[in-house]
């Protein structure tokens, strides 16, 4: 049975299968890129957290045949289906990391915190101040790729050219 | 000796849950740096169901780096002024996590879990099980390279050193 064959059996599916069945498949592909990562050794690290590369030689190599293997498959499949890739920009995806972690910091508050028990009263004016100062780079950030929508720097770029 | 003298002074007078509150508060803000740093500079990670368009220039991605290596300095004064220990994660865990849940999500692919969207006929139940099985080998696979949850990586397990 070919792709095209394939699929024919399952094309009157509703909408929401496709799209439960598209999400899920990008989910595991976007994964499968994080496996290979961690088993290349180029581990991500930083200031508080560092990667253990626990891993032999042999076993790192037999991981990333895998998911090379696994990703063979899933292209079979997204063939198959007639999935199509999606398309991400790097502009949304730097902002929505910024949002995030500016949107963390406001759950260190002190009326956040006083959650997990009182925070000493002659303190609260001192913590803030310690995340205060990581706001301003994290806002820089956002605003560095624009707001929601609208178009990307080098999209602005050839448009004032 | 007095409780004063048993209990060493937290910082800033902060209890233990807050300084685990604080502290995967900030390690998330530091892993998100590390995807920040990745998408501005170095390689997009791509796959079949997925592609990546570089859309910032040149400029704002000096901007970005720049700014994203501030945040780690603010990190690094507050992991001192707060005496915060860094997390250490280990590759193979972190890779057989992966696999179960992306086997969790293919079990959840199965004709009867996908009900909820819909009957299916014998046939398309018949096609959803062909078409997904061959993803599972290599993903059991990946699972059980990086041993049984808990004993340790690859390497321990065979007794290699990390």
């Amino acid at each position: 049975m070919d792709a095209k064959d394939e699929r024919k059996g399952i094309h009157d599916l509703p909408e929401p299968y496709w799209i439960y069945i598209a999400s899920t498949l990008l989910v595991l592909d976007q994964r499968l890129f994080d496996m290979e990562l961690w088993a290349s050794g180029r581990t991500p690290s930083g200031p508080l957290y560092h990667w253990r590369q626990d891993l032999s030689p042999e076993q790192a190599g037999r991981i990333r045949n895998a998911v090379h293997r696994a990703h063979e498959e899933l292209a079979a499949v997204a063939s198959a289906l007639g999935v199509e890739p999606r398309e991400k920009v790097a502009s949304s995806s730097v902002r929505a990391a910024a949002t995030f972690s500016l949107i963390d910091l406001e759950d260190l508050r002190p009326a956040r915190l006083r959650e997990f028990g009182m925070v000493p009263e002659d303190k609260q004016g001192a913590l803030p101040a310690l995340w205060e100062r990581l706001r301003g780079p994290l806002e820089e950030i956002r605003s560095a790729c624009g707001a929601d929508g609208e178009s990307s720097s080098i999209e602005r770029g050839e448009a004032e050219r | 000796m007095d409780q004063r003298d048993r209990i060493p002074a937290r910082p800033y007078g902060l209890g233990e849950s807050h300084l685990r509150r604080i502290t995967s508060t900030l390690v998330l803000i530091d892993q998100r740096l590390d995807e920040i740093e990745r998408w501005a500079s170095g390689p997009l990670p791509s796959g079949p169901l997925y592609r990546w368009r570089q859309d910032l220039d040149p400029a704002t991605l000096k901007r970005i780096a720049l700014e994203a290596r501030k945040v780690r300095e603010e990190l690094v004064r507050i992991i001192e002024r707060l005496d915060l220990q860094p997390q250490e994660r280990v590759a193979s865990r972190a890779i057989q996590t992966g696999a179960i849940f992306s086997l969790v999500e293919l079990e959840e692919l199965e004709p009867r879990r996908m009900r909820a969207y819909g009957a299916l006929t014998e046939e398309q139940a018949g096609l959803f099980g062909e078409i997904w099985g061959p993803l599972n080998g290599p993903l059991e696979e990946i699972r059980r390279l990086c041993g049984a949850p808990g004993a340790g990586g690859a390497a321990s397990s065979s007794g290699g050193d990390p």
